[in-house]
């Protein structure tokens, strides 16, 4: 059976879910967002772990969703796997955050968001989060959009070149700049495309697969926002081959939580530790 | 899982799309590889050119049984346009069970003073009207207005925003017999089995969207999204067959 086949009957391969949050949001009614909801429905579209990133973190106190990360990081192991979210908007508290959680077991990279934060990439605010990133070969999550002064091409490319080591995870593929995300991706060993919202252009995953190469293409879904069934459908029915989806789906997400399980337990990282 | 798709566009733009769905040849091969048994299909250049060139054009699916017209409209005030009885007839005549349309991009009012005329046939006659929600002048408040104005019209809500938007249709859903949405853009977590053990499964069709989006992705949704066999083949196929079935010439 086709593994399409197998997804429509139940099955399918594990999927890792790299673009999670957690938590209700102001402006929409999401019936997964309680964590153990979210946990029900990962158990229902077969994911096996998410990487999550609560929405208090992103658009409310951030202490206090970094705080929410842990507790649904600590009550899921390997379950549930954790970004620390940086607002570079409080400067004082990055590296504290930074400290208190990247030493923190299943804590495996930082998430930022140049939109909400109103912040470039490449503000000097955000400098001390890329250097950690870079020396501890962090995954770093970033919301990414075509066309932004925040978070476009231009300025992803300048910390993409300045901070080799960071494993850059282009949430969205800077979505609409798809020419651009895909030469980033195709450029630069340490990033990838991270697929959350990009979905809705039918025909881009054959070809990022083409282009940039099925090893640097990564599921996501904003859950609880987007269902991962229909992300998975949008993979699992594109025109790219089995070995293709099932590194989108699992394979280069386990490697590189792989990796950062591993860098977490390596004397660089623990140098930091509070 | 027999499947029919609502909300197909085919034809080429004026902007490149990834993958290119311009023939109905294209939609017929897309169908085949999802597994999608027919789909109701309006052509691209009513978007992007006019809805009269569009309408003409879709004369080329006569020749593919599986797929089906969705004809666009305007509203009678100009020479472009017939009068709402002759348009009605051709609708007939093509064989056409749906239309559509684009009231912002080709600058109207939904008012019943600008389409009276034409939607009130269309309730007569049961004819299901498809709208984009980005197309409805004042967006959610303009369909308010719409559903008011016209409570037995038979709305079709497509693409209703990638944020969900429960908040807004469900009241609609609740209160007029003949609105639904269609499954493109439908997609937050969770939301469809929500969604139909609260309000039912009759209001909602499959339709995905392409070329935009990939079939196979409400697909999938569909199949897993842990509804009864009954609900998940409304949404499937039976609920726009019902509705292209009950339109009465």
């Amino acid at each position: 059976m086709s593994l399409r086949g197998e997804f429509l009957a139940g099955e399918g391969c594990p999927i890792i879910d790299t673009h999670g949050h957690l938590g209700p949001f102001y402006g929409i009614y999401m019936p997964e967002a309680p964590l153990e909801k979210m946990t029900g429905g990962m158990n229902r579209c077969g994911v096996e772990s998410i990487v999550l990133s609560p929405h208090t973190a992103l658009q409310g106190d951030t202490r206090e969703g970094n705080k929410e990360m842990l507790a649904a990081v600590r009550a899921y192991p390997g379950r549930i796997y954790g970004y620390c979210t940086v607002n570079p908007n409080f400067p004082d508290a990055v590296e504290p955050e930074l400290d208190a959680y990247l030493p923190e077991e299943n804590v495996v990279g930082v998430k930022i968001h140049p939109v909400t934060h109103e912040c470039a990439v490449t503000d000097a605010r955000y400098q001390p989060m890329w250097e950690r990133a870079n020396a501890d070969r962090l995954m770093v999550l970033s919301h990414t959009w075509g066309g932004d002064s925040n978070c476009g091409c231009g300025p992803v490319r300048a910390v993409a070149e300045r901070y080799p080591d960071v494993r850059l995870l282009l949430g969205h593929s800077c979505y609409g700049d798809w020419d651009g995300a895909i030469a980033l991706a195709s450029e630069f060993p340490n990033v990838y495309l991270e697929l959350t919202a990009a979905y809705h252009a039918y025909g881009l995953l054959e070809r990022m697969c083409a282009e940039a190469g099925s090893n640097k293409v990564l599921f996501g879904t904003d859950y609880p926002w987007f269902d991962p069934m229909v992300a998975a459908g949008c993979v699992v029915f594109a025109h790219i081959g089995e070995d293709d989806m099932r590194n989108i789906l699992y394979d280069n997400a386990r490697a590189l939580l792989d990796e950062q399980l591993r860098v977490a337990d390596s004397p660089t990282v623990s140098e930091h530790a509070p | 899982m027999r499947l029919f798709d609502c909300d197909i566009a085919y034809g080429r733009g004026s902007t490149a799309l990834p993958r290119e769905v311009e023939t109905p040849e294209a939609i017929v091969a897309e169908l085949d590889h999802c597994g999608v048994a027919e789909a109701l299909v309006w052509h691209r250049d009513a978007w992007e050119r006019d809805f009269d060139t569009a309408n003409e054009r879709m004369i080329e699916l006569d020749a593919f049984p599986r797929l089906h017209p969705a004809m666009t409209f305007v509203p009678t005030c100009c020479a472009e346009m017939p009068c709402a009885v002759d348009f009605v007839k051709q609708l007939r005549a093509r064989g056409a069970q749906a239309v559509r349309a684009f009231p912002a991009r080709h600058r109207y009012s939904l008012d019943p003073v600008a389409c009276g005329d034409l939607i009130d046939l269309f309730t007569v006659y049961s004819v299901p009207v498809f709208m984009p929600l980005a197309e409805v002048p004042g967006g959610w408040e303009g369909v308010y207005t719409l559903m008011r104005n016209f409570p037995r019209l038979r709305l079709v809500l497509t693409e209703t925003g990638c944020w969900g938007e429960d908040r807004f249709f469900r009241p609609l859903m609740k209160t007029y017999e003949h609105f639904y949405i269609t499954t493109n853009r439908l997609e937050t977590a969770g939301q469809l089995k929500d969604l139909v053990d609260r309000a039912g499964a009759t209001r909602i069709l499959f339709g995905s969207g392409l070329p935009h989006n990939y079939p196979g992705g409400y697909v999938l949704m569909l199949a897993r999204a842990g509804l009864t066999d009954e609900a998940r083949d409304a949404i499937a196929h039976r609920n726009i067959e019902r509705l292209l079935g009950e339109v009465d010439w």
